[in-house]
């Protein structure tokens, strides 16, 4: 009877299986085999071997991309975390006692609920040169005496990208510290400050080592969304990186090799390398993150082998 | 109760299974725009052969549009697989040339041929020889796909800016009440100012410097139509199928007349530096704009085809009422200031000319699916839209421009004149400059390199690192060209190649 039921198991779970499979091994596997062809959509692929690869390693429009990418994005989440850390010291400190966290947790999280394309379409509207909001307003408030090129110039327009993608998303950061905050024991943050120990003692003490799983869980998540950062820099200007090609971005690039120059083959290779960065750095940041840990289990396992040896 | 549910999930899965090789009595018909939709031709297909005691009674008729950007990466895999694929869909040319190239069209021709209700070779010369030619498959020399409009595009212009700036020139037009003056001024303008990519920047040039809030074109992008420079301009590819030295050649020259216009501010651009499609773009069509200085800034010149006149320039020109005021509507009008205002007619001081090469823009093309099951429903639907003759002259009369002469002719015999250009006959200029088109140059690469070497171009007018110098933007250009479309990459031989 036992086993009869044990097989209804499988049953259960052969629906997520099957889409795990076909929508996300099988694409992984063909885009690895696309890597290795030239196909352009409508005619069969072809067998090309590395030569994607090859093309790859040497484009240097690839590795502009892959530092606009990394530039865009550190700028944004030291922004992104640190705001949304200063906003969490403030809001739970006992001692302000803010009142109304609901109201300013939705106000925060709002930006993140309006859709890429309108965010896009808002920002073009408000940072235009010659006949935008922004330059408007500073110049009837005689701030300026001449137009600021927020999205004209390469500098500045990565740096408007950062500063947009920080507003989509600090009040996510913050919601996810804020609730890891919370999970803190209120009357171990009272004892320390009986014995003495001030804010910044109590945040780096306490609250800190506390949340620091939240905490690596937002890096890592915020590291693979920004860099397959795409929205906004397609819509924000040309759509191929302008101004001069400071916002093409890895998955910009990749996306316009695809569907607008009909060049899978390359786009496919485009993908692989990012996904091994991306690896990379995960790989990188979870040692160092993690580097007591790592630390004490090595020295264990030194200690066992010489006990071994010794013994 | 579980042999209850695993039975539920095997009925579901068996139907939804079922449900995907069903054959259905269904035409299948995609576009990238509404047109078929919005001109009623689906609907009249609907009315006229699939009603009761119809050639195909009780046939469903399925519409999608899929967007522009999406259109071909969505229906090129439908194509190949053959999966839920359209039995007629539309494309524009560069579309046409992919679709022709992979084999997926039906052979139009022999369609034609077996139609015992068409007379073939009246209805080929009957077509505009652009609109057939361009769908002609070089393969078999037969016709895979066909248009029913024309899109030539031109340079519109108002012609009392154009006045006051070149007015006292030799030979410019003086005012006549025959009803020509808008039509004399476009002639004078389009062989004096707009012949060729200079002279575009020296008419800029002297638009500004007759005064100084005054600008010739919005913006740079609209010199982009005129990359070739003239109408016997080299192809992108050379006889041997790689990239043309010819033609990077010929763009130096557009290069260096979109540098002559641009200027990082306004005040130093001999454009407007506006974004097309942005408000002031469309601002500048009506009467002044501001920036955001607050300066006020006036264009003269859209470059625009067929239907740019309808959608884009008729619905936002200058209006006067009966004593020659411009009508203005305050903001959150009342109905009767709407009404006034609906009521004034358009100043009419609107030319059109030609510029230094014919061009289009757009341009919708029919085709059906080689391996379709309903061919016979597709053409019978493609033909309602192209060889009724009737049913065109009559949608003709709302001032599109059709692909076939014996339409137009009709049409323009009984036409008044468009109130817009100041009862200028836009059908004339139009048809004009379709027939200056040729086909023999284009490639299906034409619209992916044009984006990609514009690219440098952009960089270069800036003068971005990397396109400084002519060399330098060339060589970049080169770089990509590699990677991109490594098929027809030339080693060398190509201008600045180093």
């Amino acid at each position: 009877m036992e086993k009869q039921y044990a097989k209804y198991g499988y049953i259960f779970i052969t629906p997520f299986f099957l889409v795990f499979l076909i929508f996300s091994i099988y694409p992984i596997f063909y885009t690895l085999y696309l890597s290795f062809t030239d196909y352009n959509g409508f005619v069969d692929p072809i067998w090309i071997g590395l030569k994607n690869y090859k093309l790859v390693f040497g484009d240097a429009k690839f590795w502009k991309a892959l530092t606009n990418t990394i530039r865009i994005w550190g700028v944004n989440i030291v922004l992104q975390l640190g705001l949304a850390f200063i906003l969490v010291m403030i809001f739970s400190d006992l001692k302000y006692r803010i009142k109304g966290l609901k109201v300013f947790r939705i106000v925060f999280y709002l930006p993140n609920l309006i859709a890429a394309a309108s965010v896009a379409l808002i920002f073009v509207k408000l940072l235009n040169k010659d006949y935008g909001v922004v330059n408007t307003l500073l110049f009837r408030f005689n701030l300026i005496t001449k137009t600021i090129p927020w999205l004209e110039k390469s500098m500045l327009a990565q740096l408007s990208v950062s500063n947009i993608q920080t507003w989509m998303w600090f009040g996510n950061s913050f919601i996810l510290f804020m609730a890891a905050i919370q999970a803190v024991n209120k009357e171990t943050i009272e004892s320390a400050v009986i014995d003495g120990a001030g804010r910044l003692a109590i945040m780096r003490h306490i609250k800190l080592p506390l949340i620091k799983p939240i905490l690596i869980y937002v890096a890592i998540t915020g590291l693979i969304g920004g860099l397959q950062l795409f929205d906004i820099p397609l819509l924000i200007t040309d759509g191929y990186g302008a101004p001069e090609g400071g916002l093409n971005t890895v998955i910009l690039y990749l996306f316009n090799h695809a569907f607008k120059y009909g060049n899978f083959g390359y786009a496919a290779a485009i993908a692989y390398v990012l996904f091994v960065f991306i690896l990379l750095i995960s790989i990188i940041f979870l040692i160092i993150v993690n580097r007591s840990n790592i630390k004490e289990y090595l020295s264990l396992r030194r200690a066992r082998k010489e006990a071994k040896v010794n013994g | 109760m579980k042999k209850v549910l695993l039975f539920l999930s095997v009925v579901v899965l068996a139907v939804s299974l079922a449900g995907c090789g069903k054959k259905e009595n269904k035409l299948v018909i995609w576009s990238f725009t509404d047109e078929l939709e919005t001109q009623g031709d689906i609907q009249y297909f609907k009315d006229n052969f699939t009603q009761e005691g119809q050639k195909y009674e009780g046939m469903e008729v399925e519409f999608v549009i899929v967007p522009t950007d999406d259109y071909l990466s969505k229906v090129m895999p439908a194509l190949r697989t053959g999966d839920g694929a359209p039995d007629v869909f539309t494309g524009e040319l560069d579309m046409v040339q992919n679709f022709m190239e992979a084999g997926y069209l039906a052979n139009l021709e022999e369609l034609m041929k077996a139609d015992e209700d068409l007379d073939f070779t009246a209805t080929k010369n009957d077509f505009q020889s652009y609109i057939w030619e361009s769908a002609v498959d070089p393969e078999d020399g037969n016709l895979k796909a066909l248009s029913w409009q024309v899109t030539p595009g031109a340079i519109f212009f108002k012609t009392d800016m154009a006045t006051a700036v070149w007015g006292d020139e030799t030979g410019f037009p003086t005012e006549s009440d025959d009803g020509n003056y808008n039509q004399n001024i476009s002639d004078w303008v389009s062989a004096n100012k707009f012949n060729s990519l200079d002279n575009l920047v020296v008419a800029s040039q002297e638009v500004k410097d007759y005064d100084s809030s005054w600008r010739l074109f919005p913006n740079d992008d609209a010199i982009r139509f005129f990359s070739r420079g003239s109408d016997d301009a080299s192809s992108w590819l050379a006889a041997d199928g790689k990239i043309s030295a010819d033609r990077l050649e010929e763009q130096e020259i557009y290069m260096e007349a979109v540098k002559g216009l641009y200027g990082e501010s306004i005040a130093d651009s001999l454009t407007a530096n506006i974004g097309e499609w942005s408000g002031e773009w469309f601002g500048g069509i009506g009467e002044n704009f501001e920036d955001a200085e607050g300066n006020t800034y006036q264009t003269m010149a859209y470059t625009l085809p067929t239907w740019g006149l309808f959608y884009v320039i008729a619905p936002n020109v200058e209006k006067v009422d009966a004593s020659g005021e411009t009508c203005s509507l305050p903001e959150n009008p009342t109905d009767q200031e709407q009404e006034d205002f609906d009521n004034c007619d358009p100043k009419g001081n609107w030319g059109m000319g030609s510029g230094p090469n014919s061009y289009y823009w757009g341009g919708t093309y029919l085709n059906i699916r080689k391996d379709s099951e309903m061919k016979d429903a597709a053409y019978d639907f493609v033909s309602s839209m192209l060889f009724d003759t009737e049913r065109m002259t009559a949608r003709a009369e709302n001032g599109d421009v059709y692909s076939r002469i014996s339409v137009m002719n009709e049409v323009m015999a009984e036409y008044e004149g468009n109130p817009v250009l100041g009862g200028m006959n836009h059908y004339q200029t139009f048809l004009a400059e379709a027939e200056k088109i040729s086909f023999d140059n284009v490639t299906k690469y034409d619209r992916q390199l044009d984006n990609l070497f514009g690219q440098y171009v952009t960089a270069y007018k800036k003068g971005e690192s990397g396109a400084e110098t002519l060399a330098e933007a060339f060589n970049s250009f080169y770089n990509e060209l590699e990677t991109t479309y490594n098929e027809i990459y030339r080693e060398s031989g190509l201008p600045y190649q180093e």
